[in-house]
């Protein structure tokens, strides 16, 4: 029993972990009357999730800015049609997952990803810690899309894999083994396996 | 890197990007919308389809009585037949009397999801039809090479539904016509019940494929449906020719399942596992020479018997031998907990352990998954005896289509080998050698 010691002196970190916001459907029906103090309440509860998903398929800081932007915007356009059924944040991933989407479309690079991953410069530099950013950079180069996803998700928001399945549509030990496959992947990768960054 | 460090730093680096739109987003004017649009749509809730209960099934007469006056309402916009349609996706179709689709019923998540991506009303049967196998297309959902659909037709006239399932059927293998798959469609004309319903609803299955499993248990008494609800039909496929259940007798199909190199495995619930033989012919090898530096490395059933003295029983997730440090590194469940251990590979003393707990959900489908795995003496044994010798540096379990198995790399001879073993039956599933090195 000696042995769990070691277990918990890690776990406290210099940044307070997000959890799963409980929205109040409510919100929307308030923003939907020009209620500012709904929007406000909704933007601090959600944005830093939302941002997170959005990166995870953008992979790029700016553009990711940019669509997170347009979805509130769009929440805030669509908001009084919003039913409440009990998904929140789901609706509003879906609104992110499609104005990605369609960002996508237009500038058609989501058919020839491949090149604009070489080209692309993510901008993480505000990132302050070279670890943290080699982690991030990582994530977002060797992770396929929903790996990122579900990893950022839940490193990030907190979410259970219960809550990742939901919102993802995909079914649980889906998201359970993706999960540890990508973290493997990651840890190899970062050990030093695929190690780019040592070599560039 | 621990996977906690990894996390750590992830939630970290996204939690330092600049964020400042509020403003922006508070004053940009925008135009409220008259209704939702492709983008704002919101996933339709999955309604009990019509006539499900004794209630809904008054109500619908009375409505069908009040328009049989008028016909026309009969005609055009009460349900007539009902096709569900199972993949993984499950979607109900629902038709008129002219065979014009007028709804259409996301059966699971998977199922909504793609249903709120189809136009479907007023069109052809094969028009919606086409419609989804697209959608499953472009959503990859139709990933790997081999699929088991299934089509259940209901209508009162059963001549009808066996023909709107047939069709169906054609209508598939005319879509998937070029591609290289290996494609099964099974049909079925059903017949609705309460209790098809109503365990439906709970297991939140089509009525088709709950049909399905319940002539299966016909079959065979000993299936059990908490397990059967559970599986794919890829895996039903699977149970059923491994327990010798002749499929004839209860669906219909066009396409040849035998040819399917199918590999056989014990079914886990109905056939209590025994002690799986090895593998009865072993691939040539070069000749078994001692290995030129013997490895005074412990046992992985060593390793076993440490852990299960020191954390007690466990379920191996992942397994690597670290040749730098001489240890391994693990990745266990126990009760609740996920461990990461690094143990000395010659002491078997543990350098060092982190653990989290897992959530209720990682808990039930670990239970449910993994207590009935082979550990990893069993996953040496079997190994090393179809290798002729050596050490294995590497385990991973992964669940493959509902499908639990232990990767494994292993060096004999300086040779590495790669294995895929049946985490249930320890049934070896791949075996290659790599010569490159």
């Amino acid at each position: 029993m000696i042995l769990f010691a070691a277990v918990f002196d890690n776990s406290p970190t210099e940044y307070e972990q997000l959890n799963t916001p409980e929205i109040d459907e409510n919100l929307f029906r308030r923003i939907g009357d020009e209620d500012p103090e709904a929007l406000k309440e909704l933007y601090e509860k959600t944005h830093r999730i939302l941002y997170a998903y959005v990166l995870s398929m953008t992979k790029n800081h700016e553009d990711a800015l940019d669509l997170v932007q347009d979805t509130y915007l769009k929440i805030r356009s669509a908001a009084h049609l919003y039913e409440p059924m009990g998904k929140p944040l789901a609706w509003m991933f879906t609104i992110a997952k499609n104005l990605t989407r369609n960002h996508f479309r237009r500038t058609q690079r989501f058919t020839d990803q491949e090149d604009q991953d070489l080209e692309n410069d993510p901008k993480f530099s505000y990132v302050r810690d070279p670890e943290d950013r080699m982690v991030l950079e990582s994530t977002m180069r060797i992770l396929t899309e929903e790996e990122r996803q579900i990893v950022i998700l839940h490193s990030i928001a907190g979410f259970k894999h219960r809550e990742m399945a939901e919102n993802l549509e995909m079914p649980l030990a889906t998201v359970l083994s993706k999960y540890h496959r990508a973290l493997r992947k990651l840890r190899k990768h970062l050990e030093g396996e695929g190690g780019y960054l040592e070599k560039e | 890197m621990k996977k906690n460090e990894i996390k750590q730093r992830l939630e970290r680096s996204v939690n330092e990007a600049p964020m400042d739109v509020f403003a922006r987003i508070q004053e940009t004017p925008v135009r409220k919308m008259e209704r939702h649009d492709e983008i704002t749509r919101q996933r339709k809730k999955r309604r009990s389809p019509i006539l499900s209960r004794p209630v809904a099934l008054g109500v619908s007469m009375m409505i069908i009585m009040i328009f049989a006056v008028t016909g026309w309402y009969q005609y055009m916009v009460s349900p007539d037949s009902h096709l569900y349609f199972d993949v993984n996706p499950g979607v109900e179709i629902v038709m008129n009397r002219r065979e014009k689709v007028i709804d259409l019923i996301g059966i699971n998540q998977e199922g909504e999801a793609l249903v709120n991506r189809v136009d479907y009303k007023g069109e052809e049967l094969s028009t919606v039809q086409n419609r989804i196998l697209e959608e499953m297309v472009e959503e990859n959902i139709l990933e790997g090479s081999r699929q088991v659909m299934l089509v259940s037709a209901l209508h009162r006239d059963p001549d009808t539904s066996q023909r709107i399932a047939r069709e169906f059927d054609q209508g598939i293998h005319r879509f998937f016509g070029d591609r290289e798959m290996e494609l099964v469609v099974f049909r079925q004309s059903i017949v609705r019940s309460n209790t098809l319903d109503e365990f439906g609803e709970i297991y939140n299955l089509s009525i088709g494929k709950m049909t399905f499993i319940r002539n299966l248990m016909i079959l065979n008494s000993d299936l059990e449906l908490e397990d059967l609800v559970e599986r794919s039909l890829e895996e039903l496929l699977l149970i059923s020719m491994d327990t010798g259940l002749e499929l004839d007798r209860i669906i219909e199909t066009d396409d040849d399942y035998r040819e399917f190199e199918l590999p056989e495995r014990p079914e886990p619930e109905a056939a209590p596992q025994q002690d799986p033989e090895p593998e009865p012919q072993p691939e040539p090898r070069p000749e078994p020479q001692p290995d030129p530096q013997p490895d005074p490395r412990i046992t992985l059933a060593g390793l076993e018997e440490v852990l299960r003295e020191k954390i007690g029983g466990s379920v191996i997730i992942e397994l690597d031998y670290d040749k730098d440090d001489r240890e391994y590194e693990i990745t266990m469940y126990h009760e609740d907990y996920e461990y990461e251990l690094e143990i000395d590979a010659f002491t078997g003393r543990i350098k060092e352990m982190d653990r989290d707990e897992l959530d209720e959900d990682e808990k039930r489908l670990y239970q449910k998954f993994l207590d009935r795995l082979i550990g990893i003496g069993e996953v040496e044994r079997l190994t090393l005896s179809r290798i002729g010798g050596g050490y294995i540096e590497e385990i991973e379990l992964d669940e493959d289509e509902g499908r639990w198995i232990y990767e494994i790399e292993a060096l004999y001879n300086g040779v590495e080998y790669e294995l895929e073993i049946d985490a249930y039956t320890g049934e070896i599933l791949k075996f290659e050698r790599d010569d490159s090195l």
